[in-house]
């Protein structure tokens, strides 16, 4: 398994968790118009999930880039092979 | 989208500039850009606003940023910030939202204290893991004259007709209060505290102030309330035409008027109140009180208030709270209200978990 594979299980685990939705399969493209849960309250607890699950603190320039899951994944690949 | 940080420096350009004019709805008012571009606490480089600009040049969201002092014992003031507003248009702002927040966050470097939280912002206040959320404070809403007409009055969609049915309702409730006030006033008799308009001018009321918030490190200094007094942010205007901005927060009331007040027992002053009445109901944004004299200064504020143009009072402070407890004081409407305060983690090293805010501190001793 890729690092962009094991990212990717991880952040479907949050987002599962955060979503409470355990059989939501995430795919690069899926950006939160396309699921009703995902408002901007739920928004910030992803990010503190994701926060604490990757050890890491995403910046202002990245949370302006996020708009799909695919972002995510490649943002959190970015700031874990630094 | 489009994120722009205007420093306090250049307020007053903003407010000043073409894409300003154009916008229906504006990230500031020129009231509060002025007040703030005089913020003691603030340097010119400082960020006083983040706006969110969607692709067609209009505002999709805007946050604001306060600089403060934190007065901590043996030491120089330090620097925190309280957030003056987070405002996100609802079509084109959903994406600002977290942004315009976390940039907050990067810019104050995590000192930022939330005044006055709608239970949803603490919602999410909490869920960034940021920050300490306190317990809400409850806090009162009175009105202890009738004012039904006037307040309805204020209200869009209000018909004329509405007024002239409520008018004779208020006069009879208030024939009935002016006798239940009279007769709660007897029966709380006098202690001799005298309550009387003053000003900063006065170097006695100056010092009281300083000396009576030591120990407490958020309370506003004279220095503040000096600033505070120059530049209120609300504009009274009973006439105002609507006009082409619209601004998410308080801006244009009908009457807002400011008061600092000495309380005076045997001609020495045991207390300092910062009062403020807007559209009839009174605030109390600080009150500074000589150690022992809380009852009696809450009391004597209290009497003062019941016989100034108003019909209601609005407070958290904890003092009144239990004055108006003990006289009873008769009510025509009252109801609960909470404040909801947070800050930062970082913030918890130097500030005590019991600390207590004042009804002004933020930005509300402004409105």
């Amino acid at each position: 398994m890729d690092d962009y594979d094991a990212i990717r299980q991880r952040v479907e685990k949050v987002f599962r968790e955060v979503f409470r939705k355990p059989s939501l399969v995430l795919t690069p493209g899926l950006s939160a118009a396309e699921v009703p849960e995902w408002t901007s309250l739920q928004h910030v607890q992803l990010i503190a999930a994701l926060e604490k699950e990757f050890a890491l603190r995403f910046e202002f320039s990245e949370l302006v880039e996020i708009e799909t899951v695919g972002d995510i994944i490649r943002i959190i690949e970015q700031k874990s092979s630094v | 989208m489009k994120f722009r940080e205007i420093r306090v420096g250049e307020l007053d350009d903003l407010i000043a500039s073409g894409w300003y004019r154009r916008q229906k709805i504006i990230p500031i008012t020129p009231s509060r850009a002025l007040s703030q571009a005089i913020n003691p606490n603030a340097y010119p480089n400082d960020i006083a606003l983040l706006m969110a600009v969607a692709e067609d040049d209009s505002l999709a969201g805007f946050a604001g940023i306060l600089p403060a002092r934190l007065y901590l014992t043996c030491a120089e003031p330090e620097r925190f910030f309280y957030n003056s507003c987070w405002w996100i248009d609802p079509g084109k702002g959903k994406r600002a939202s977290m942004p315009l927040f976390y940039r907050i966050l990067e810019i104050t470097g995590e000192r930022v204290v939330l005044a006055d939280m709608t239970m949803h912002t603490e919602q999410i206040v909490e869920a960034t893991g940021r920050f300490r959320v306190q317990k809400p404070v409850e806090g009162i809403y009175l009105w202890f004259r009738g004012g039904a007409g006037t307040f309805l009055s204020r209200k869009s969609g209000y018909r004329p007709w509405v007024k002239l049915l409520a008018s004779p309702v208020d006069l009879a409730i208030n024939g009935m209060q002016y006798l239940r006030l009279q007769g709660m006033q007897k029966a709380a008799g006098s202690d001799n505290f005298t309550v009387r308009p003053a000003s900063f001018e006065q170097q006695d009321v100056k010092a009281f102030v300083d000396r009576m918030c030591a120990g407490n490190p958020l309370t506003r200094r004279a220095s503040d309330l000096e600033w505070v007094l120059r530049t209120p942010w609300l504009i009274p205007c009973k006439l105002c035409k609507k006009g082409a901005h619209r601004y998410p927060f308080s801006w244009k009331v009908e009457s807002f008027v400011q008061y600092v007040l000495r309380i005076e027992y045997n001609q020495s002053l045991a207390g300092v109140a910062f009062v403020n009445f807007r559209d009839g109901i009174a605030k109390v944004p600080y009150l500074y009180v000589l150690p022992g004299s809380e009852e009696s200064v809450a009391q004597a504020l209290l009497l003062w208030m019941l016989r100034q143009p108003v019909h209601g009072l609005f407070t958290w402070n904890q003092y009144l709270l239990r004055e108006l407890n003990r006289l009873n004081l008769p009510a025509v409407i009252k109801r609960k209200v909470y404040k909801r305060t947070a800050y930062n983690l970082v913030l918890s090293e130097v500030l005590d978990t019991s600390f207590e805010l004042q009804d002004g501190d933020g930005d509300s001793v402004f409105t």
